[in-house]
């Protein structure tokens, strides 16, 4: 074939503005994504003289690099922050995954009666706007006594929990329920049955709930700020807020700081990213 | 070593919908037994009610002597195969077999002898270290058959285990595991919905539909003298042909009336039955494909047009429309025939077999 007929011609350079375009559109997307972490990448190295001077305040290096900033931020109380934000988010993992994992087996193996509406039910309060249930949340933790404490673990829950049970519904579905009648006939109760097959089988759902749950956690402002005013409890997030003097913000430190907290989060998504996508989308189709 | 007995079981899930409906069934020890039928028809929840994965709504279940409507899977003595294996998958193969062993406490070289031999038995003595994602069908197949056969148990059960395999795999497989019973002589009771695997594996064939046994005896029986059109249409391909007519008696003696045809049914046929009960009653007569042949130039017979012809080989197979049925045929290849030329088919009323229309059963076979 020397020569291409002039329609075939015309679909491939069609195809290449496609291309194009679909390349310029990514290109868009994730300049509008990554900049701002970008700009606070390097705001956080600029001396605050540089982020406000009006010549190099739109500079994407700083001309005298520092770490200031950091210095200023984990001398100043954010520590505590990260050790309240890890207890925090640590706790609730845990506490998540412990309720999601069982009520998730119970819901995906047993018939009852209302369980569709169960489980609607369980995904409308996820859908829930946080704002909405800030309010009961305070009112009952002012009821128990236990604002400013890290009881707020429990009020994270019940934002982490819907979620969390619904991704380990389709894991438990995704096993088939022969393995757990093979296991039957092999002689294995319930318990067994449980923690030697069903459980090790389960593990990649675990596993996505868990890291989906920890970042979700780590990520939370509005509770800790409403339920835990006082700052021996304030996570990360909130600690931030709280970063500046009653005239001016201190970009540099937030800078500084928001890169402190975005960290943990880019560590586990980069390494775990695979899991974590085949973690949410396994059980979505029959294999 | 047991036989078991099925004593007017029912099963429903829901309370309404009656999926097993007053089934006896009674299987020797030693035997092997096919369950067969089309889909749906009840063939799993039978084995399952054996295997006690369901109970039964009602009536008792027995393997060997025992009553075991209230014994758990794990005590009936009893293995199954799965259809789609359900191997654990995070174990290896020899894992996968010692897990029952494991649970029964056995000691470690006895469970070491038996998961030895038995994968000796299936060729799987290269794969014990493996886990089933590193298997191919076939083997995942032998593993599942392995798992069951180091439990060492009274009875087989197993439910479609050849369906994911190719049909190649599935002929190898199939002559295995007859091989197997015959070596174990065990009870094996074998649920397929394939006719072929049930004709050539069975000691005993059970057919179902919808809940019901219709027929239950040895293949060859069922072949040759099924007891109603279900059994008569699913056993066999091509499929028997059925050819609807009256029954009708006068001084040549007992025929039947079909479109102008009168098919007149040889003494013999009729000798330890009275026909006088389904006098100008409407009937079915079955002729199998191989028995409807070519009729001769201008003798009489069933005339019609050809509607397909199918090589099957040495043979062919011919789809002919006669007064809107169709009928098939089994014919010499060289038999030449083009779509839509008028043909003419013929049988014997010695081959053939009649059913009462209104309840399906046999009259004659
Ligand atoms: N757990 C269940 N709940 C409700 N109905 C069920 C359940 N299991 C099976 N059935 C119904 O019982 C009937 C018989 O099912 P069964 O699995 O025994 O059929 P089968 O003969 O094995 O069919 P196949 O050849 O397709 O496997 C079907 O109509 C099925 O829908
Ligand atoms: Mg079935």
């Amino acid at each position: 074939m020397s020569k291409r007929s002039p329609g075939l011609r015309r679909m491939q350079r069609r195809k290449t503005y496609t291309k194009v375009f679909a390349v310029f559109i990514i290109l868009l997307f994730l300049f509008i994504s990554v900049f701002p972490f970008v700009w606070v990448l390097t705001t956080s190295f600029k001396p605050s003289s540089e982020i406000f001077g009006s010549r190099t305040a739109f500079n994407m290096i700083a001309e005298n690099p520092t770490t200031e900033h950091y210095q200023y931020v984990l001398g100043k109380g954010l520590p505590k922050a990260i050790f309240n934000s890890f207890i925090v988010s640590i706790v609730t993992t845990l506490y998540v995954i412990f309720v999601a994992t069982l009520s998730a087996y119970l819901i995906s193996r047993f018939r009852f009666k209302g369980k569709r509406m169960l489980l609607g039910l369980v995904l409308a309060v996820s859908m829930f706007p946080q704002m909405i249930i800030v309010g009961p949340i305070y009112n009952m933790f002012y009821g128990l006594g236990i604002l400013n404490s890290y009881w707020v673990s429990l009020a994270y829950s019940s934002i982490t929990l819907p979620t969390a049970v619904w991704i380990m519904v389709a894991h438990f579905k995704s096993i088939p329920i022969s393995l757990e009648e093979a296991a039957r006939i092999d002689g294995a109760g319930m318990m067994r049955t449980l923690s030697h097959i069903i459980f090790p089988l389960a593990a990649p759902g675990v596993f996505t709930t868990a890291i989906m749950t920890f970042i979700a956690s780590w990520n939370e402002y509005l509770l800790t700020f409403t339920l835990n005013t006082d700052k021996e409890f304030h996570t990360v997030p909130v600690a931030i807020t709280s970063l500046r003097t009653q005239f001016t913000i201190l970009w540099g430190q937030i800078a500084a700081a928001t890169v402190i907290v975005i960290v943990p989060t880019l560590i586990i998504v980069l390494l775990f990213q695979k899991q974590i996508i085949s973690g949410i989308t396994s059980g979505a189709v029959k294999e | 070593m047991a036989g078991i007995k099925l004593v007017n079981v029912d099963k429903s899930y829901d309370g309404k919908n009656w999926i097993i409906k007053d089934l006896n069934l009674e299987i020797n020890d030693e035997e092997f037994v096919v369950l067969v039928g089309p889909s749906g028809c009840g063939k799993s929840t039978t084995l399952r009610i054996i295997a006690g994965l369901e109970d039964a709504t009602d009536g008792d279940v027995y393997i060997g002597e025992k009553r075991v409507n209230d014994t758990p899977p794990k005590d009936r003595d009893i293995a199954m195969v799965f259809q789609n294996y359900a191997l654990y998958p995070h174990y290896t193969v020899y894992k996968n077999m010692a897990f029952s062993l494991k649970l029964k406490r056995m000691d470690k070289k006895e469970m070491d002898e038996r998961i030895q031999a038995a994968s000796e038995i299936l060729g799987l003595k290269p794969y014990l270290d493996r886990k089933p994602r590193a298997l191919s069908g076939g083997q995942r197949q032998r593993v599942a058959l392995g798992r069951a056969l180091v439990r060492q148990p009274a009875v087989f059960l197993l439910d479609e285990p050849l369906s994911n395999l190719d049909a190649k795999l599935r002929n190898q497989m199939r002559s295995e595991i007859s091989k197997l019973h015959k070596r174990l002589k065990t009870t094996f009771v074998y649920v397929t919905h394939d006719q072929v695997e049930a004709m050539t594996m069975g000691e005993r064939i059970c057919v179902m539909n919808e809940g019901r046994i219709m027929q239950y005896d040895k293949p060859q029986v069922l072949y040759d003298q099924p007891a109603n059109l279900f059994v008569a249409g699913f056993m066999g391909t091509p499929q028997m042909n059925f050819i609807p007519g009256v029954l009708k008696k006068d001084d040549s003696g007992w025929s039947v009336e079909e479109k102008g045809h009168r098919h007149l049914i040889p003494e013999k046929k009729y000798a330890d039955v009275d026909l006088t009960p389904f006098e100008d009653k409407n009937v079915v007569i079955g002729v199998r494909p191989e028995k409807l042949n070519l009729a001769e130039k201008d003798s009489v017979g069933l005339a019609g047009t050809v509607d397909l012809v199918e090589l099957l080989g040495a043979e062919a197979q011919l789809l002919v429309n006669y007064n809107d049925t169709l009928l098939s045929a089994i014919v010499p290849v060289h038999s030449n025939l083009e779509i839509d030329a008028p043909v003419t088919l013929a049988f014997d009323m010695n081959d053939a077999h009649l059913f009462d229309q209104e309840t399906e059963n046999a009259i004659f076979n």
